[in-house]
């Protein structure tokens, strides 16, 4: 996954920015737990929700919409699912799997960001 | 709503081709030695008009006993004469005037275009916004605030031309004569009321980052029931709505605000900002009463566009830009 950060850095402060992708960082780490507490109680609409907001932030920070699309997909299967639903452990375990494959992506690009900026 | 419904009792489709129903070049019976013609496009081609009317179509069908077509199409009732079309609805001509001083044959096709984007007719060139006139090689030549702006041959062409006026700037003023460039009228950044409702801080910190450097300071609210309260105590002039936030989601804040606004001779430019970007989500926005749409993520380009579409900010952007 990539973070594509030319657009923000030509219209925002480096510090500003330094600060948001510090945030950021904090932000996957935090919505990764709550959508694994989410996906255990089968409460698909908070881990769409929780998966819909890392979406959406992912895009502000510069990731492409085709680096996404399987997420947006994962995204709208949760969403479909009935309320309270009882899922299959293999279901959960694919719904966990597809999630963390995208967060760690995603952390890393955000690591791999912030170093870069540091260093500079 | 205008619900439109066909029904035939004719062969019917089975239920594994339903789902394929709107994809070109298919039909039920694909071989060479079917009984019915055609090639497959008109319901491709009918879902695609109706989603640019921002519409919906159901179609429900039993084999061997017949179709049922459903479209629902998002219009309200008013004057005949006063409806602007979807697609010229924003050129930001609604509610302007124009004279129109040629003669037939082509005056019906003018008015006809002229009702499509919701410019009225009047008589009075002191108060119109643009003249059309005709020259004598023929041509029609669209004038505004006594300037020639520029002449055209199709009729077609009158829009882009309307717009361009748009663009550039009309005076808001009650006098509807245009005798200055619009910008001594327009609202100053620095004066926009504008509420940023958006739930997660950090996108909300880079939108706002990006209006600064438009000239914009908005009030920001983290959620929907945030959000219309601040609407009720400082009447914004343009909100920008995430569609999806928590207590309250944008749609709903939408129409909340809408409601609200029945009756009062106020319009609170409601624009959407979402992480879906398909036809379907732009319909859902308009449907709800949202007067515009921007996928995420919003770069100061976008904002920059939309804001000047809108007239929010002026056309020129020295006004306007801090860099």
């Amino acid at each position: 996954m990539h973070v594509d950060l030319t657009d923000l850095k030509s219209n925002i402060a480096p510090e500003v920015l330094s600060s948001i992708l510090q945030r950021a960082i904090k932000q996957v780490k935090d919505d990764a737990e709550l959508y694994q507490q989410a996906i255990h109680k089968a409460d698909f609409a908070l881990a769409a929700q929780l998966i819909h907001r890392m979406r959406g932030l992912a895009l502000f920070l510069g990731v492409s919409e085709s680096e996404l699309a399987q997420v947006f997909a994962l995204e709208n299967e949760l969403a479909a699912r009935v309320p309270g639903c009882m899922e299959t452990p293999l279901s959960i375990a694919v719904f966990t799997a597809q999630f963390d494959l995208f967060r760690m992506s995603f952390e890393t690009a955000l690591l791999n960001v912030s170093d870069s900026k540091r260093s500079c | 709503m205008l619900q439109l419904s066909v029904t035939d009792t004719g062969t019917g489709m089975p239920a594994s081709y339903l789902q394929h129903l709107f994809e070109p070049f298919i039909q039920a019976d694909g071989s060479t030695t079917r009984r019915f013609g055609g090639t497959g496009l008109g319901l491709s081609i009918v879902k695609r008009l109706v989603d640019l009317m921002h519409g919906k179509i159901a179609v429900a069908s039993v084999l061997n006993q017949g179709t049922r077509v459903e479209i629902t199409l998002p219009m309200s009732w008013g004057e005949l004469r006063e409806l602007p079309s979807t697609q010229f609805s924003r050129l930001g001509a609604l509610g302007k005037t124009a004279v129109i001083a040629v003669g037939s044959p082509i005056f019906p096709a003018i008015n006809a275009w002229l009702i499509h984007m919701g410019i009225s007719r009047c008589n009075d060139v002191a108060h119109a916004n643009w003249t059309i006139t005709e020259s004598v090689e023929h041509k029609l030549i669209l004038s505004y605030a006594g300037a020639e702006i520029g002449s055209f041959v199709c009729t077609s062409e009158l829009p882009s031309l309307i717009q361009s006026t748009c663009q550039s700037g009309i005076p808001q003023a009650s006098d509807n004569r245009a005798t200055t460039p619009a910008k001594s009228t327009e609202i100053q950044a620095k004066d926009i009321r504008m509420i940023l409702a958006e739930d997660n801080d950090i996108n909300r910190d880079i939108i706002a980052q990006q209006l600064l450097l438009l000239g914009i300071s908005p009030r920001t609210a983290c959620d929907g029931l945030d959000a219309l309260e601040q609407w009720r105590q400082n009447r914004p002039t343009i909100m920008l709505i995430d569609c999806q936030m928590p207590k309250m989601d944008g749609y709903e804040l939408t129409r909340q605000i809408r409601s609200a606004e029945t009756g009062e001779d106020i319009h609170t430019l409601l624009i959407a900002i979402t992480a879906n970007a398909s036809v379907t989500d732009e319909r859902d926005c308009l449907a709800a009463g949202m007067d515009d749409f921007l996928s995420k993520p919003l770069t100061r380009q976008k904002l920059d566009t939309m804001l000047r579409k809108w007239k929010i900010l002026s056309a020129d952007p020295s006004t306007n830009n801090r860099t």
